[in-house]
């Protein structure tokens, strides 16, 4: 007797006498045997049909698979050392003549395929003791509960003895058969009742799915699945689980699931696929990682739906909102302890330095993500998202030096030209309070930027002093009234600390009919307070550039994060290779310094930008403000500073490009006739075009107004300079 | 900065030109301007003619073409009134539709003259255009003045009147050459019958002149050529070689238009004098508000 022809399907008997012997035609298969009940179509068969041929041949199929693999290993052990019965076949008496095998129906499966083998070939069975003479005990009674009950424990020993959907089954059986408690069964069979009740929702799943048009496919690795699925609560939840009917009763949800469980040949390909070999049509979840996996997407309806269409679970879990919210929320709080674990320890000047490093980084970093969620500043809200008319009219009745001035009809791109200190930046300045609304930092940056201050390096006491006094400007924007006006005041508030105090702020603001306020609070040494009962809001996105504002990197890395994803950087790549530099590749942000490096094919190794020329610079940030303004204003303080004559014709053609593309009304100033003739010259487009002379007299500073047409013929007949405008 | 009128005035040709030239300069006192560089025009004309001249020059560097009509052959001027006077050189539709995008050029300049009255190249204008002025010195020919002055206004109606205001040109009842609005005129060369050409008025005051010269004159070049003189075409072919024959003697080999302004074949009395010249000034003193000098 050999290892191997040992039939490990069965438990091992007490060691009595032999009591009989059989001829194999004799010994009927058990249909009901522990092995069968965990194949998809197994279905209790009365015991007394067990010799039924249909039945018979049923049985001998489940017990040895389409391929001989259930008993694989006994026929190789009984072709070359014969049948050596180690122990006998166990059998109950089911007719006087035939007999019911209740252990050993592997043994008998081989016996029964090796002798229809030798049929088929011709040979006859008598005289061969392997198949007249099979040794069998007889059983007076069948004790089926403890025979399921040992397979189950051995079986929780060795996975190979019993599937789990064969396992399953058996607890379950013997639960409703044996009467005791759920306790007592958890107990007898040294599994817990979590376990237990686990076993029994996954067999109820189990049964739904064989009702599916999935049926066919349940096996052992599909029972893993949906016995994690029993497993983890939220996904119970999803499915809608009724845990007194046993039955999840979300139907979309538990078809979906199915779905992706399964081989779905019905599943919508993905739009990627390009040919019918492409569409994946296979399961999209495969093992419990995967199921646990696509548990923490169930609160993600666009990832459920991505998947759903493209099957693919570690693209969706990858690109899944509210899983990276879940994974930035554990970095930012392993970041925070670790910050507060620094402070406790003292630092090098090296590690200085690599702190300000990452320090920069992170600064970039939470700029970036400002402007990539679409909000110009936190806590701040745009009225209108999306404009098609923008500013139709401005003006400007109190500003600094401007009184009463009106620009009536605004275009896409508003070119404002005249001499020094004719007003040309206080008017841009007025247009962007207003676009700001109630915003005190929009006040802060107008004051900040004219004063070139840093805003680390900014003196409290030194901006009260610079605040206009006297503000009230108006316009119209998307056909709706829009008004900001501005009170300096000192409070008699007997509260406030008087040795610091230094001035508020009210600014009040009409948009979107709406009035919004806001309140600010300025102390010597300290930051300044806003408080806003109606919160603070913005017109709409908006963007400021003047050529003495290149001071603040992380302005930039914003404004380059939100090019790169809208793909405009690309069209500023090849606008600076045409007419700039010729080996250019390509401008990246370098987080962690939070500089942009060049790669040019004139050079090794990547340069930084600031190595370039101004204009390059310029350039190349002016464009890269369009994206951030996207259906808003963009104002640009004089435009030609550091660009060459030559080139502002062309750029004049990318702003205007720009523009249109990202839908942005654009206000600029400018001291040079080569750069108003250069976008007077864009004959095709002059209706997108207005310009303006601001003329001093003695009434003070006027404007002069003309549309793009009317401006183009005077520069065509009279080559008329808008500066020189009286 | 002196505000000034200005008369635009368009003619057909050569002897258009020397004929109210003369009778600016001899009857009304008009000085020509002829050192005036383009900025001493009045605003807008300085910078229009600076970027005319700029832009065409820069573009194909066809100055002869240019010159032969962008700017004004002759530029008078008393007091504050300036008369600028463009040869069309003929009548078709081709060539004033060239005097129309001039003037229409001209009309947008003007509209914004006060905020533009200069630009980077003229710069410091000494005056600007406050009131513009327009006149046709067109002949007859052997249509007539009715089918001329039509033709003129389909080609330049509209445009005077959404620049001047003018509503449309009224025929003078008293002289049918003429026919007038407010601020532009047609004036029409043709004889008593309504046809023919400027020098269907000449001819008379060089007769009136020098008879005897002038009938020599004639006979010599009906000798010299047979004319059927019932062609208009012919009658004033003939009639500019009666008037070349006459100041051969002061500008040998120069063409009639030169003898009108530049010699005294025409006396300074039988011009004066001449009725057709007496209505053609007094239309100008009514039309340019300026008093006659002598």
């Amino acid at each position: 007797m050999t290892d191997s022809n040992r039939d490990d399907d069965a438990p091992t008997p007490p060691r009595e006498p032999w009591l009989d012997e059989a001829h194999i035609d004799q010994l009927c298969l058990d249909p009901n045997s522990f092995r069968l009940i965990g194949l998809p179509d197994y279905r209790p068969v009365p015991a007394e049909q067990a010799c039924d041929p249909d039945v018979a041949d049923k049985a001998l199929l489940g017990l040895m698979g389409e391929k001989c693999e259930g008993i694989e290993d006994l026929l190789a052990s009984f072709e070359s050392n014969g049948y050596l019965p180690s122990s006998p076949i166990r059998v109950r008496d089911l007719d006087g003549d035939n007999y019911l095998v209740l252990d050993g129906n592997r043994r008998v499966a081989t016996l029964k395929l090796l002798a229809a083998d030798l049929q088929q070939k011709g040979r006859s069975l008598d005289g061969d003791p392997m198949f007249e003479s099979v040794p069998i005990e007889i059983q007076p009674v069948d004790d089926e509960l403890q025979r399921a009950k040992l397979a189950i424990l051995q079986g929780s020993a060795s996975a190979r003895r019993l599937g789990p959907l064969s396992r399953a089954r058996l607890i379950r059986r013997v639960l409703e058969t044996e009467g005791r408690s759920k306790r007592g069964v958890a107990f007898a069979l040294q599994i817990s009742t979590p376990e237990l009740d686990m076993n029994r929702r996954a067999l109820a799943l189990a049964d739904q799915y064989l009702d599916s048009r999935f049926g066919d496919q349940l096996s052992d690795a599909r029972f893993v699945l949906l016995r994690e699925a029993a497993r983890v609560k939220g996904l119970l939840e999803w499915l809608g689980w009724d845990e007194a009917q046993q039955l999840a009763t979300d139907a979309e949800h538990l078809a979906l699931f199915f779905s992706l469980i399964s081989d779905d040949q019905d599943a919508e390909p993905p739009r990627e696929a390009e040919s019918a070999e492409d569409e994946e049509t296979t399961a999209a979840l495969n093992s419990r990682e995967d199921l646990r996996l696509f548990a923490k997407l169930l609160a993600d309806r666009r990832a459920l739906e991505k998947l759903r269409r493209t099957r693919n679970l570690r693209e969706t879990y990858d690109n899944s909102e509210v899983v990276q919210k879940d994974r930035r929320k554990a970095l930012i709080s392993a970041l925070a302890e670790h910050v507060d674990a620094l402070q406790l320890l003292s630092i090098t000047p090296e590690e200085r330095l690599e702190l300000e490093q990452t320090l920069n980084h992170l600064r970039g970093l939470i700029v970036r993500r400002r402007v990539q969620s679409g909000e110009p500043v936190l806590g701040r809200q745009v009225l209108y998202e999306r404009s098609d008319r923008h500013f139709e009219s401005l003006h400007v009745d109190a500003y600094r030096g401007l009184r009463g001035l009106e620009l009536k009809t605004l275009s896409r791109i508003n070119l404002i030209s005249g001499i020094n200190n004719s007003g040309k930046t206080s008017l841009l300045e007025a247009l962007y309070l207003l676009v700001r609304q109630n915003d005190f930092d929009g006040l802060i940056e107008v004051v900040r930027r004219r004063g070139k201050i840093a805003r680390d390096a900014l003196d409290l006491e030194w901006l009260a002093n610079q605040m206009p006094k006297d503000v009230s400007i108006s316009g119209v924007f998307q056909g709706e009234a829009a008004e900001v006006s501005l009170r300096l005041a000192l409070e008699d508030d007997a509260t406030l600390d008087r040795s610091r105090y230094l001035g508020t702020v009210s600014i009040s603001a009409l948009g979107d009919r709406k009035r919004h306020s806001s309140t600010s609070r300025l102390h010597k040494g300290l930051d300044w307070q806003t408080h806003s009962e109606s919160g603070i809001r913005w017109l709409c996105p908006a963007s400021f550039s003047s050529p003495f504002f290149l001071n603040e990197p992380h302005r930039f890395a914003a404004l380059y994060a939100r090019s790169v994803e809208s793909k405009s950087k690309d069209r500023i790549i090849e606008f600076l290779r045409v007419h700039l530099i010729e080996g250019l590749r390509d401008i990246d942000l370098v987080d962690r310094r939070q500089r942009f490096l060049v790669s040019d094919d004139a050079f090794p190794t990547a340069q930084d930008l600031t190595s370039y020329g101004e204009g390059v610079q310029r350039i190349f940030f002016i464009s890269l403000m369009f994206a951030v303004a996207a259906n808003g204003v963009l104002l640009i303080d004089e435009l030609e500073n550091a660009i060459h004559t030559e080139l502002v014709g062309e750029f004049a053609r990318l702003i205007h490009e720009l523009a249109c593309r990202f839908n942005v009304q654009v206000f600029l100033t400018s001291h040079s006739k080569e750069c108003v003739d250069a976008f007077v010259a864009q004959a095709e487009h002059s209706q997108d075009f207005s310009y303006y002379a601001l003329v001093r007299s003695n009434a003070g500073i006027e404007v002069r107004e003309f549309d793009g047409e009317e401006f183009a013929d005077l520069v065509d007949i009279g080559d008329v300079d808008l500066r020189r405008a009286r | 900065m002196q505000e000034v009128d200005v008369c635009i005035t368009f003619c057909e040709g050569a002897h258009d030109v020397a004929f109210l030239h003369r009778t600016l300069k001899s009857l009304f006192g008009f000085v020509e301007e002829t050192n005036w560089a383009f900025k001493d025009y009045p605003a807008p004309l300085n910078v229009q003619f600076q970027a005319t001249v700029a832009k065409h020059f820069s573009q194909d560097l066809s100055h002869t073409k240019l010159y032969d009509f962008l700017l004004p052959k002759k530029v008078l001027r008393r007091a504050d009134i300036v008369v600028l006077i463009f040869r069309t050189d003929g009548g078709d539709r081709a060539k004033l539709d060239r005097a129309r995008v001039y003037l229409e050029r001209f009309f947008k300049l003007l509209r914004k003259a006060q905020t533009f009255p200069d630009n980077p190249t003229v710069r410091n204008p000494t005056a600007c255009v406050s009131r513009a002025f327009v006149l046709f010195l067109y002949d007859a020919e052997g249509v007539g003045f009715k089918k001329v002055r039509e033709t003129l206004y389909s080609v330049f109606g509209a445009l005077l009147a959404d620049s001047l205001g003018d509503g449309g040109w009224v025929v003078d009842a008293h002289n049918p050459a003429l026919a007038r609005a407010e601020r532009s005129a047609v004036y029409i060369w043709g004889d008593d019958e309504g046809f023919g050409t400027l020098e269907d008025l000449l001819l008379p005051i060089h007769e009136e002149s020098d008879p005897e010269r002038f009938n020599a004159a004639k006979d010599c070049i009906d000798a010299l050529c047979s004319w059927d003189i019932a062609k208009i075409p012919q009658r004033a072919k003939r009639g500019k070689s009666i008037m070349c024959l006459l100041g051969q003697k002061k500008k040998p080999g120069s063409a009639h238009s030169v003898m009108i302004d530049q010699t005294k074949t025409m006396s300074d009395q039988a011009f004066a004098s001449s009725p057709a010249v007496v209505s053609f000034s007094a239309f100008l003193q009514d039309f340019l508000g300026v008093e006659q000098a002598v």
